[in-house]
């Protein structure tokens, strides 16, 4: 049941590719000479390359996972949400709204803003919430790519989970060595690299769920399955039984506020060469978001349809006692309807699509504690070449430590994309509102900013909403989803963040503005 | 189910728009992001040669 076409000279294929990638890392290695080149890549990447670079480090192994997860459960309606992403990086691209001016700033690390705009202690803060956060967030990554492997490769089963440990081990040692070693030079390259090989790895997926008729693929057989299986829920996003409004208003609150301040993609427009270029970026760089999400959310679907018209399967992830899990579905479904070295290429293409996401990402949460908490705790402005490095490199292996931790031992929530998108709110909630309201509001100051990032931990309360529903429903009898779920909540802590900005900032006036008031009058 | 046939046709034109845009952009990029890779080096090298000449 769960064999593929995975075969030997598949393994050829990929440790040739993880091999070749990590010597061209090495290789780059020599164009770093200082902290800015491992930080940002010396601010000289070019329009292109930070395109390939931007969609490279947003087209993970994870996203493609978590993407198709909610393909399988949720049909042709969860691509709303790469729809929103695809609106909203045109138009940040377009108007250049908040990102412009990031730029214009030459930050290395986003919470630099908080202190140039608010105070010293404002950026520690944003520092530590964002780490926080953000490791937070990609606790689940480790453990999304082994299990992605452990299935396209055949080793999948019903007691699978040793073997998904053991490559979420593996995983996490190759990926801290390659990082450790690189910097951001060694992102922006190998990022253009799995550009390359992933956007063709996407076709070929996309092309053989559009065109394996015999296995009861193809367009008009998924429309088809899905239509009979669910009806208009598995097409329209807001209908009662699929998302809903209130989640489709979280998506694009989601969306929007990571485009501007999540550290990974931002910093990307950080490393641009000038502010055109960051507007360029974002603009050009839509299609990516929205294929990103889009083309797996497909494959989800298509294993839908795979998994619902083979009896086996079907009892497995969908009879009465389905012992399946969402995650387990697209790699499977990859595994047996993609030939023997083209199935090399693409797990090859994947897991270094794995390794890119998570250099960029433990770069970026590692600089912000080395630049944002590390160097302002220790009163000084700027940290040396050498100590930047450093500290840079052990947050790195230590951020590293708690993934291995934390990927073996939380269990896969039903939607990852969902606890993602809660944990990143911790972050997002307050300091997006800070940002924002500080790029545009003159009346914006510290203790407004302080208020709305300390608002945004209560979203951390968003990882206990699935116990407590469940708690709730075994003690009552009764169902509180429709009102108390991760959208809801965490929807609600937003506007409490906004509102404490607002309160903060009011009651609390920084000293400049104050001056500015007195000498007004 | 005229709702459901509606929403089938709207997810069909999103997805030829999106899949479609992003194949130009790919075509584009491999070529252009290759130029910017080794434009990247020899500026990363030409700053370092500058301090260095600047230090001595």
């Amino acid at each position: 049941m769960f064999e593929t076409q995975f075969t030997n000279l598949d393994w050829v294929i990929v440790v040739v590719y993880l091999v070749g990638t990590g010597l061209l890392g090495m290789y780059v290695n020599k164009h770093v000479h200082n902290a800015s080149d491992y930080l940002v890549g010396g601010r000289g990447a070019g329009t292109a390359l930070s395109i390939a670079s931007f969609i490279g480090t947003g087209l993970g192994l994870v996203t493609l996972m978590y993407a198709s997860m909610d393909g399988f459960t949720k049909g042709f309606s969860y691509l709303v949400v790469p729809l929103i992403a695809f609106i909203v990086y045109l138009f940040l691209g377009t108007s250049g709204f908040a990102i412009k001016r990031l730029r214009e700033m030459k930050l290395t690390t986003l919470p630099e803003y908080f202190e140039k705009r608010f105070s010293r202690q404002a950026r520690i803060t944003s520092g530590l919430i964002a780490v926080l956060a953000g490791v937070l967030n990609m606790g689940l990554f480790p453990k999304m790519g082994a299990t992605f492997i452990t299935y396209a490769t055949g080793f999948g089963g019903e007691d699978a989970e040793l073997t998904v440990n053991l490559i979420t081990t593996l995983l996490i040692v190759m990926v801290l060595v390659y990082t450790v070693m690189g910097g951001m030079v060694a992102v922006l390259v190998t990022d253009y690299i799995q550009f390359v090989v992933l956007s063709l790895g996407l076709g070929l997926g996309l092309w053989f769920c559009f065109t394996d008729l015999d296995n009861n693929l193809g367009w008009a057989n998924m429309v088809s399955t899905w239509q009979n299986s669910k009806g208009e829920a598995a097409f329209n996003p807001v209908h009662a039984d699929s998302y809903g409004w209130t989640y489709f208003i979280w998506q694009i609150v989601i969306v929007f506020t990571a485009g501007i301040c999540w550290a990974p993609e931002a910093t990307r427009a950080l490393t641009t060469q000038d502010s055109a270029t960051t507007k360029r970026t974002f603009l050009f760089g839509a299609p990516g978001f929205f294929v990103r999400m889009a083309i797996p959310a497909v494959w989800g679907i298509a294993a839908y349809t795979y998994v619902f018209h083979h009896p086996e399967l079907h009892d497995y992830f969908l009879g009465e006692n389905a012992a399946g899990h969402a995650s387990q579905a697209m790699p499977l479904l990859l595994g047996k309807i993609i030939p023997t070295g083209f199935l090399g290429l693409l797990v090859a293409g994947l897991l270094a699509a794995f390794m890119s996401t998570h250099d960029s990402y433990l770069l970026s949460w590692a600089s912000i504690i080395s630049q944002d908490i590390i160097a302002p705790l220790k009163g000084v402005d700027k940290l040396t070449d050498q100590q930047s490095i450093l500290y840079t490199r052990i947050s790195v292996v230590l951020i590293g430590v708690f993934l291995l931790i934390w990927g073996i031992w939380y269990e896969l929530p039903e939607s990852v994309w969902t606890y993602m998108s809660i944990t990143g709110m911790v972050y997002l909630s307050g300091s997006a509102t800070a940002l924002i309201g500080g790029m545009y509001w003159k009346r914006a100051s510290t203790r407004g900013a302080l208020w709305a990032m300390y608002g945004g931990l209560l979203a951390i309360s968003g990882l206990y909403v699935e116990p407590i529903q469940k708690w709730y429903e075994v003690e009552y009898g009764a169902s509180i989803t429709y009102w108390f779920n991760g959208p809801s909540l965490t929807l609600t802590i937003f506007g409490i963040c906004i509102l404490l900005f607002i309160a903060g900032s009011l009651m609390f006036p920084d000293r400049e503005q104050i001056l500015i008031a007195m000498e007004d009058e | 189910m005229v709702l459901a046939s509606v929403w089938i046709k709207f997810w069909e034109t999103v997805l030829t728009i999106g899949f479609g845009s992003f194949t130009i952009l790919v075509l584009l990029i491999i070529p252009l992001g290759a130029r910017d890779v080794f434009r990247l080096f020899k500026k990363l090298d030409a700053v370092s040669r500058q301090n260095e000449d600047s230090q001595d």
